[in-house]
Formats: C-alpha cells, structure tokens, sequence
C-alpha cells in the first residue's frame, strides 16, 4: 500500500486534512511539475574534452585495428555515462515515467569508425533499448535539430499517454473501491462529532472522478475526460445543494468555497470540451445548467439576486464563457446561424414531431428552436457580463448606503454581504463594466454589426457618466449620436441628448449644452410637453444667467441647425435666379416652427441673411411692438436702409416665434455692379446676455435634390397658400448682370450691287438708352457659296486695295446717349453677279463700364449682284490678203481682216456713267502662227452716261496674219475690252472709277478658207 | 404554444423606423429602439450571406438577455423585427412567420394609400397602428395553435 500523498485528504499536513475536496495544488502538481517522461541529454565524452591533455593517440586502421578500435580511455568513460543513465532510468521506472537519452555527438565523432560500436555498448550498458530511449543527436543544423526533436516528440508520446493512461487506472481501482453514490450519501447522514468529519464518500468520487478527468485530459482523450468531468461536476453540484446536499460543505466555510471554485472550473471546462467537439448547443447548454443550478443555491446562500455577490460570480461566468467562445472561433469553430428551413411549400413540414420539442438547435430542421438555446457569438457573452457587472455595482451601492443608513436589519443577505464589503470597496466597478463592455464591443466590430457597437458604446458612455467620467461620456455620446440622428431613430437620439446634455453641463460645457438643448426642442425628439417647456426655460436660463454671461469667450455661439434636428425649418427664394444691375432682386425667408414646438413662444432678437457679399448683408430686428400671432404672418423687409457704419442693410420685423406657426421675410438687395449673389446663411440671433447665440442655417452647402424637391413657392402677403414659380426646390443664388443697353442696327445700300463696283454699305448704330455706349463693329463677307471669290472690304473709297480684307473690324467709339452713328464701308465683288451675304455683328458696351465689350448683337444682310455689262460680239471677215504664190519658195503668208463688233449693253440698273471703253492687248501673244493686230480706230463720241438695256456698239478692227497658211488653224486670243465707269448716283461722285474687262472672243482664220481658195480660183478664172 | 411578443417595428429601407411599438412591461421602449436599430445589421448580412435565401422571413436573429429578435424583410427592403420573451420553449418557425405575414399584409394595404408617403413616420397612420397593435396584444396574451 502507497502511503498517502502530501496532497490527500488523509495526510494530516494537506491543505486537504481531513475533508478538503481538491486543491489547486494537485492540478499544478500534475500539469507542471510530474512529468510523463523525462528525457536526459548526454554529451558523449572525447580527448577533446579533457582540458591539458594531448591529442587522443592516433586509432590503427586497417585490417589488423580489430579490438583494438576501441580506445581504453573512451570505454571507461563511456562506461561511467551509462551506468549514470541506468540509474536515472531505473529511478524514473519505478516511478512509472518512461526515461529517454539523448547522446549528444560533437563533430570529431562524426569520421570516428569507433562511433557505431561505442554506441551499441552504451545501449547495452543502460539498459535502454534504441527504438524509443535512446536517441542520438548527430552536429546538426537548426531545421534538423527542428526535425529531431519533433521525432523525439512522436516517439515519446504515446510512453507520455502511457504514463497517464496508468494513473487512470490507478484512480478507477481506487474509485472502484468506494461505494456507490446513493449508498454512500445515507452512510454519511449521522453527524455525530463536533469536529471536521472526514471527507465523505461523495466528495471522494467527485475527487476520483475529477483526478480521471485531468489524467484523461492530459491523456487527450477529450471524450473521456469529458464523461468524467460530467460526472464529477454532477456530484459536486449535488453535494453543494443546500438542500439535499450532505451539509458537508457549509456556506461560506473554506472547503464551501473551494468546491464553488471547482465547480466552476469544471463547468468551463465541460464547456470548452463541447465546444472542441463541435457541439455548439450543448456548450450553451451546459453554460446554462450550471448558471440555473447556481442561481438557486444562491438564494439558498443568501447571496442571490440580491446581493452584488452573486452578480459579481454571474458576470465572471459569461466573461469566462465569453473567451472560450472566442477562444474556439478564434481557432475555426463556425458559430451556428439559426436560418429558418426554407422550405419549398408555404406550410410547416408535415412531420414535426413534439417529441423533439426540447432539443433546441438540433430539432431546427423541424421549422423552430428554442431562441435561449442559441449559441452565439462572444460579444453577446461579454455584454451580459457586463449588464451583470453593472447590477453589481448597483447592488454594491445598494449595500453601501444600506451600512450608513441607521436601521440595522437582520435580513440575512444584509449580514453576508456585510461581510464581503470591505472586499467589495477595493473593485473599481464601472472599470471592470467598461472593460467588458470594451471587449464585446470589439467582438461585435470583428462580427461587422456595426450598430450593435453603438449600443455599446452607448453602455460604455452611460458607465462613464455613472462613473462620474463625464469628458469620456460625452466622447461616446457625440461619437454615436452621429448614426442615429442620420437614420433618423429619434427615441434613441431623445437618450443620447438628454444624457450628453447631463454631461456637458457637468463639465460646464455651455457651447454643447445650448446646441443639446436647441436640439431637444424639436418635435421629432418625442417627448412629452411638460419636459420639453422644461428643456426651453433651461435654455433660456443657459442664455441669460448662465455661464455664457462670464464667459470670456466673445465670439458668437454658433449652433448648426442644418446638422441637428431643428425645431425650426428655413427655407430661402430668390424670385429669379438671374436679375440685373440696378434693379432690386426679391428673396423671400421663410421661418416655420414644429407643430408643437416651442411649447412657449420664443423672441429672436435679429434675423440675419448673409450674402457672399458682405456689403448686402441684410439684419431684420425684432420688432418689440409686433405680437402678431396668427399661424402665417408676412414681413416686407424690402425697404431696408443701409447702416453705413455697421454697414449692413436694417429692417424690422416681428421675431417671436411660436409653435405651429409661419413668417414669411420679404427683402431685396440691389447691386451696384454685376456679380453673383449667393445667399450663404440665415441666422436667427436668440436673445442671450454676454455672449451672442445664433441658430445658424447653412444655406450654400444644402444638397437639394430638385428631382424630389416641391415646385418653388412665393409667399403672398395675405394667405398663407403660396404662388408657385418655375423651377422646383429652393433657389439661393442669383445671377445679376448688366443689362444690356439698348442698341439697334440699320443698314442702308443701294442694291442690287454691280460686279467690280466700290458698293457703299451704310451700318448705322442708334443708341436707345441715356447713356453713352462704346461700339466695335466687325463685318464679314461672303459668297452664298463657300468658295472664295476675293470679295474684298474696305473702308475708304479709293483703288488702294492694301487696306482691303474679306473681315473687317471697325471701331465705332462713342456713341453719345439717344445719338446714333453711321458707318459706311465698301464691298467690292469680283467675278461673277452671286448673292454675297453680310454677317454683322456689333459689341458694344457703356462707356461707363471699363470691361470688355460684353454685348453683342448680329445681323445678317443679303446683297444682290448684278453685272454691269453684258457684251456680245459679232466678227465679219472683211478682206483676206495673200502673198504671190507663185514666188518660189511660194509665200504662205496670209492676212485676214476682221471687223469686230461688241454690242455692250447696260444691264445694271443703275444709269452708269462710263468713261472710256477701250481694248487692251494681251502682253504676250497666244499663238505662234497667228498674230493679231487692232488697227487704228476712229475715235467715236464718247457717251457718258448709259442707262439700262442702252447697248453701245464699239467696232474693232483687226488684222491677223500668218507666215504660214499650212499650218493648222487655230484660234488666238487678242485681249480685252476695258470698260472703265462708275454708277451715277448723288453718293458716288467720289467713287474711283471701276474697271471691268470683258475678254474677247479668240479670234481665227474665217473658217470658209477652203471656200476662198476655190473662190479664188474660181475669180482667177472669172 | 404561446408567443410573448414584447416589440414589433418596421424599418424603412433606408433603415430609419417606420413603427416601433412596445407591448411589454418589461423593458422601457428605449431598449426596443436600440434592439430594432441592433437588428438591422444582422438583416443585412445574413441577406448578404445566404443569396438562396428567397424567403422573406430570415429567423432568429439573435437573442440579448432574455429576448429573442427575428426578423423578415420585404422585396422593398422594409425590414419587419419581432421582438419576443425567452422562454424555455422551442418557438416554431412557423408561428413566428404567421406574425410576420400578417404585419406585412398591414404594411401592404398601408402602403397602398396613394396618400402615403413612403419614408415617412407611420406612427401617424391610426388604421396602420391599429392593425399591428392588435396582432400585438393579441400575441402577448393569446396562444397560437398550429
């Protein structure tokens, strides 16, 4: 028989002696200090290691070495090692632990042959055999020495598994002795001595049943040790019973505390090995088995739901039950998502059965679970350990105030927790609560519910303020205000504001309590009428006598409207989006109140609308002596006057806003210079002492969806019903420019205009408006068709053409106020009688404004071409001359007269006074045989003027010669007919004369030669 | 088998609440405003998560403390959340979703008031309220049989 460990209950110097169930001692002893194998390391011994001595003697090789391989020295030493090792292994083996060697090889071994045979000895020598005692470790590098030692961890474990597997059948025999449960709980009934009795038959089998399931455990043998925990964990909790336990664990008493402990440990780790298993529910299950076992010792005990205890031993429950859970998904285990059966067909499947009713997760696929019996994910367990961390702390004051109080009382729960007081004081509660509700707040972010973080965070801020930890608390508050006020949860913003004004109060924040307060005015807050006139007269009170009058801060308190709930709705209007300078542009401000807010009127002492511009700025004072209090009111604020020193525009109107009701502030701003007005902010100024309150609506940032934005409205003075403008949403910018002047543009010409001809074009510019104006004109011309023609322009009548070009630019220059001014310019056509087209533009300005021009006005004219002169021309031979052909070489020459007549016939319109009409020769001649001669004419009398369809008869007479008559007839082109003349007009006296050319026709041999000759002949023979 | 239905709500598809009442005297409607505001994140992964789910009605969402939130979303994304007791019963599928159904169906003949602003708060809707608070306050007493 064993004697007794130190650690048993029977050793009278155990911690145990004589009753103790288990100590932590035990489990400690086993985990860490009992080992399952012992593994020695072994140098083995070389020359080398002997400090001082020579070199070892040289080992023979060869065929003759044989015995004598063995070096003397080497053998004694190895001799020694092995008997060393054989007592370890011997002292472990009675002990039951497997004993393993290393011998360790330095790199001189390596080339000794010896090697193999000094190793064989020592295996011989210390009794281990080679398979798995004794390994060796050859010079090795890291990642074998890595390998090597995942080998000697293979080898070793299943001595390791061997080594527990004994110890659980040791404790099975000892457990096998005892007698069983039910027996033993009657046999322990009688109570007869006053001292410690010793341990019970109960408290041994939890005892023998816990020791199987560590050894299992550590045996890893999950399923094992997890029957054995079970059972040891049902004994105890039946010893623990109040009530039907063996009253062998009083409350309170050590070994009471002690067997808790263990039952807790024992609950997580039953817990846990579920949770390896893959068996969601029944982790939670038991989680839940032990937690209900619990809660009603606990009031047994007199620490239950009463008393901080309880929720402090509650909150360590789910804290722990919280890491395993995070423990085990950290490693791969997938928490279950209890998604409803999908099933194809409306109806519940016909076979459930209400056999499986209480099976939770498991009957699912019946289409139900039980919602307490769902797994989920550790933050769920680390927030109900913190609400239980809370309660703690509410308990814990409960008792505090309870131990001030005078009245004692006898009630049970007050003199236990009495006692866990002084303890109790050393807990910084809230830091414990915000830790845990810290660690769920990170589980839930890692679970992407992102708004089951705020709700923490809102825990979190909420502990904080309890805390007294204001500047935290309000961090959290205005951190998570953000989302609820965007999705519009209103109740939950209704919290968030009142606990951040608590704050900010507390902190004596006036900034943010005006902005909470402004906020909690409005009537989407819900909340009852009575609290929220509370909430105004407190604003009121912040204004006058609060701490904004001491504040040193003068800078005005600006509260965002647009970014809060606002009691207030503004709405803006320019009546047009575009006006011009120096004429008044309307807006209209529209203020509404909640229906049902503010509960008492509220007076602003100044209504400010800001422009881009500060010089239009506009200030509508309250008018003290308006009271009007009709649901729609209209204010004409459009005669404001300047202030010049605070340079600002001033009105009055009435400012005192009650709930459900309307003002309409009519104003207007006129612009000196063109710009573009935009309305940056309406500011409504509270009435405050000290410092300057403004509820600030930011009118340029609004993002307005016109898609979805009503039709524009403009207020009447009387009703209410506004008229409806184009557009839709607001409009709060407006486009003002000059004006433009009134110009207009006349053309005057004389058409239809001659080729060739200085054709006078007349543009007058007739300023309409008082003011003078700057004109620039710029004319183009061009041909109906696109192609170039070389029309040119020019703008003084002369023949020098440098100055003409097809875009002319003319600078009119002033034009004074209901003044015009004419321009005249000159088109030339050339070529052929085509539609020209006259594209004007104009752009001007008044001389007053120093900018570019920026008008412009266009005008396209039309112009009718003619040709001046239509010619026709009639040849008749008249005498045809040959050399004597009977001269040897015969002459070819041949002459040839020609009287040409050019029929030129006026076709302008216009009676033109023509000056000359003379011929004009080519320079060079255009054809070698044939040359042209003009013989000298009789000068006619010159006519002056033509009229139209007047035909002028001009005879020309030419003489064409050829050397050589043989030679093939050609034509040849002589030159021109020049006509020079002008129009006769009273305007074109001054007109330079006009040259037009008319080609004439090539002239050639008559065609009737042959004719000739034969007539010729024929007169030879007449 | 009983059904102790302590919240309904109905969330718009921008996730702003539509209706949000309590029917228990258990917890301050605070508590029911952060749990529907809770549930919409789990809505939206576990319709991200399961596209084969084509019913409307996703199941039990989660459970905090001792309630139970499931939830069903409609075509238009409006997010219906049942707030219920944890009791020690298996509740079925089933029942849950016949509440459901029947708060949809208000939903829809709601909606169906061409009057109605989509977006806007329901609370002011008496016939809506009406409907749903008698699918209320008949469940938290009554029993539902199967």
């Amino acid at each position: 028989m064993h004697p007794h460990s130190a650690l048993s209950p029977l050793s009278s110097q155990s911690p145990l002696h004589p009753d103790g169930i288990m100590t932590t001692q035990w489990y400690e002893k086993h985990l860490n200090v009992y080992p399952s194998v012992v593994v020695g390391f072994y140098d083995l011994w070389d020359w080398s290691m002997e400090a001082g001595t020579p070199q070892r003697p040289k080992r023979e090789v060869g065929p003759l070495a044989g015995q004598a391989l063995a070096d003397p020295v080497e053998r004694e030493r190895d001799a020694a090692m092995a008997h060393g090792i054989n007592e370890k292994r011997k002292y472990f083996h009675e002990r039951g632990v497997k004993y393993a060697a290393v011998i360790i090889l330095n790199p001189r071994h390596i080339d000794d042959p010896a090697i193999e045979d000094r190793l064989a000895a020592l295996r011989k020598l210390s009794g281990l055999d080679s398979k798995n005692s004794l390994f060796v470790l050859p010079v090795s590098t890291q990642t074998d020495a890595n390998e090597f030692i995942n080998n000697l961890f293979r080898s070793l474990y299943e001595p390791a598994q061997v080594y527990y597997s004994n110890h659980v059948k040791r404790v099975r025999k000892k457990l096998a002795r005892l007698p069983s449960p039910s027996v033993a709980i009657r046999q322990v009934t009688p109570q007869t001595a006053d001292g410690p009795q010793p341990l019970s038959v109960p408290g041994w089998l939890v005892r023998y049943e816990y020791k199987l399931g560590v050894f299992q455990e550590f045996r890893q043998d999950i399923q094992g040790s997890l029957k054995s925990y079970d059972a040891a964990y049902n004994m105890l909790l039946n010893m623990l019973q109040p009530s039907t336990g063996d009253g062998s664990l009083k409350p309170r008493s050590k070994r009471w505390k002690e067997a808790c402990i263990l039952a807790d440990c024992m609950n997580i780790k039953i817990c846990r090995f579920f949770l390896f298993q893959d068996n969601a529910s029944m982790a939670l299950a038991q989680l839940n088995k032990h937690l209900h076992a619990f809660q009603l010792f606990s009031n047994e005990w007199h620490m239950g739901e009463r008393s901080f205890e309880y929720w402090s031993w509650l909150s360590k429950q789910y804290r722990v039950f919280a890491e395993q859970i995070d423990i085990a998904t950290r490693h791969g285990f997938k928490l279950p998502v209890p998604l409803p059966v999908q099933s194809s067909v409306g109806s519940p499947p016909l076979g459930s059965s209400p056999f499986l009713g209480s099976s939770g997760y498991a009957n699912q696929a019946e289409g139900g679970s039980n919602p307490g019996e769902l797994l989920q994910h550790a933050g769920f367990y680390f927030h109900l350990a913190a609400m239980c961390s809370a309660e703690r702390r509410r308990r814990y004051m409960e008792m505090e105030k309870w131990k001030d109080s005078e009245a004692k009382t006898d009630d049970l729960i007050y003199r236990s927790a009495m006692a866990a007081l002084p303890e109790e004081e050393q807990v910084d509660h809230s830091a414990l609560t915000i830790e845990l509700l810290t660690k769920g707040y990170e589980q839930f972010k890692k679970h992407r519910n992102t708004r089951m973080t705020l709700y923490l965070a809102a825990e979190i801020a909420g502990t904080y303020y309890e805390a007294g930890k204001f500047e935290m608390a309000l961090k959290f508050f205005e951190r998570i205000g953000k989302t609820y006020r965007k999705e519009s949860w209103h109740t939950v913003l209704t919290s968030i504001l009142r606990w951040s004004l608590r704050c900010a109060k507390e902190l004596g924040m006036t900034t943010s309590v005006v902005g909470y307060l402004v906020e909690l005015l409005c009537d989407n807050l819900p909340m009852s009428q009575d609290k929220r006139s509370e909430l105004q007269n407190d604003l009121q009170s912040t204004l006058t006598h609060g701490s904004l009058t001491d504040d040193d801060n003068q800078e005005p308190l600006i509260v965002r409207m647009d970014d809060i709930n606002s009691f207030l709705t503004c709405h803006v209007q320019f009546e047009k989006s575009s006006g011009f300078v120096n004429q008044p542009i309307h807006f209209q401000i529209s203020l509404s109140t909640n229906k049902s807010s503010p509960p008492q009127p509220i007076v602003f002492r100044s209504l400010r609308i800001i422009f881009n511009n500060e010089r239009w700025n506009q200030v509508y004072v309250n008018d003290e002596g308006d009271n009007d209090d009709k649901d729609y009111s209209y204010y004409d604020c459009t005669n404001s006057e300047y202030d010049s020193t605070e340079k600002r525009w001033n009105a009055n109107a009435g400012l005192q806003f009650r709930h459900g009701q309307s003002k309409v502030f009519e104003g207007t701003v006129t612009l000196d210079h063109s710009e573009n007005l935009k309305m940056e902010t309406v500011m409504l100024e509270l009435n405050s002492s000290g410092r300057q309150v403004f509820l600030c609506f930011d009118i340029a940032n609004r993002i307005q969806d016109t898609r979805s934005a009503g039709r524009r409205k403009w207020h009447n003075v009387e009703s209410p019903k506004p008229t409806f403008l184009q557009g839709r949403g607001e409009i709060s910018a407006a486009d003002i420019s000059q004006q433009p002047s009134k110009l207009t543009i006349t053309n005057k010409h004389y058409a239809p205009a001659l080729v060739d001809e200085h054709y006078p074009f007349f543009i007058t510019l007739t300023n309409e408006e008082s003011t003078p104006v700057d004109a620039v004109i710029r004319v183009e011309i061009k041909a109906t068709e696109t192609q170039d023609l070389g029309d040119k322009l020019k703008l003084a009548p002369t023949d020098d053409d440098a100055s003409a070009t097809s875009i002319l630019d003319i600078d009119v220059g002033q034009i004074e106020g209901n003044g015009s001014k004419e321009q005249i310019l000159y088109i030339i056509g050339r070529t052929t009688p085509l539609t020209r087209l006259l594209n004007i533009s104009v752009r001007y300005k008044p001389s007053s404004s120093n900018q570019e021009p920026y008008f412009e006005k266009h005008e396209m004219v039309k112009i009718h071409y003619n040709k001046a002169f239509e010619v026709k021309f009639h040849s008749h031979e008249q005498h045809t001359e040959y050399k004597d052909a009977a001269t040897f070489p015969p002459s070819l020459e041949e002459k040839e007269r020609l009287l040409v007549i050019a029929a030129v016939r006026c076709t302008s319109p216009w009676n033109l006074q023509v000056v000359s009409m003379e011929m004009e020769q080519d320079q060079q001649p255009s054809h070698g045989y044939i040359q042209v001669q003009a013989m000298p004419k009789a000068r006619g009398e010159d006519v002056k003027e033509w009229k139209k369809d007047q035909v002028f008869n001009s005879n020309h007479l030419f003489e064409l010669t050829t050397r050589d008559r043989t030679a093939p007839k050609t034509a040849a082109d002589f030159g021109a007919l020049v006509i020079t003349w002008r129009r006769v007009s009273n305007i074109h006296e001054e007109m330079p004369l006009c040259q037009t050319s008319i080609p004439f026709p090539p002239f050639s041999f008559s065609s009737t030669e042959i004719r000739v000759h034969r007539g010729k002949s024929m007169g030879f023979s007449n | 088998m009983s059904i102790d239905i302590n919240c309904i709500a109905v969330i718009g598809k921008q996730n702003n609440p539509l209706y949000i009442k309590n029917y228990s005297s258990s917890h301050p409607d605070l508590k029911y405003h952060y749990i529907a505001h809770t549930a919409i994140d789990v809505i939206e992964e576990r319709v991200l998560n399961n596209p084969k789910l084509t019913d409307a009605y996703l199941g039990l969402l989660y459970a905090m403390e001792d309630l139970a939130v499931y939830g069903f979303m409609t075509n238009t994304r409006v997010k219906i959340i049942l707030v219920i007791a944890v009791t020690d019963n298996v509740v079925k599928d089933a029942d849950i979703k016949a509440i459901f159904t029947k708060v949809h169906s208000a939903y829809v003949s709601h909606v169906c008031n061409p009057f109605h602003n989509l977006d806007q708060d329901f609370v002011a809707s008496k016939r809506f309220s009406n409907a749903v608070d008698h699918i209320g306050q008949q469940n938290s007493r009554a029993t539902i049989d199967v």
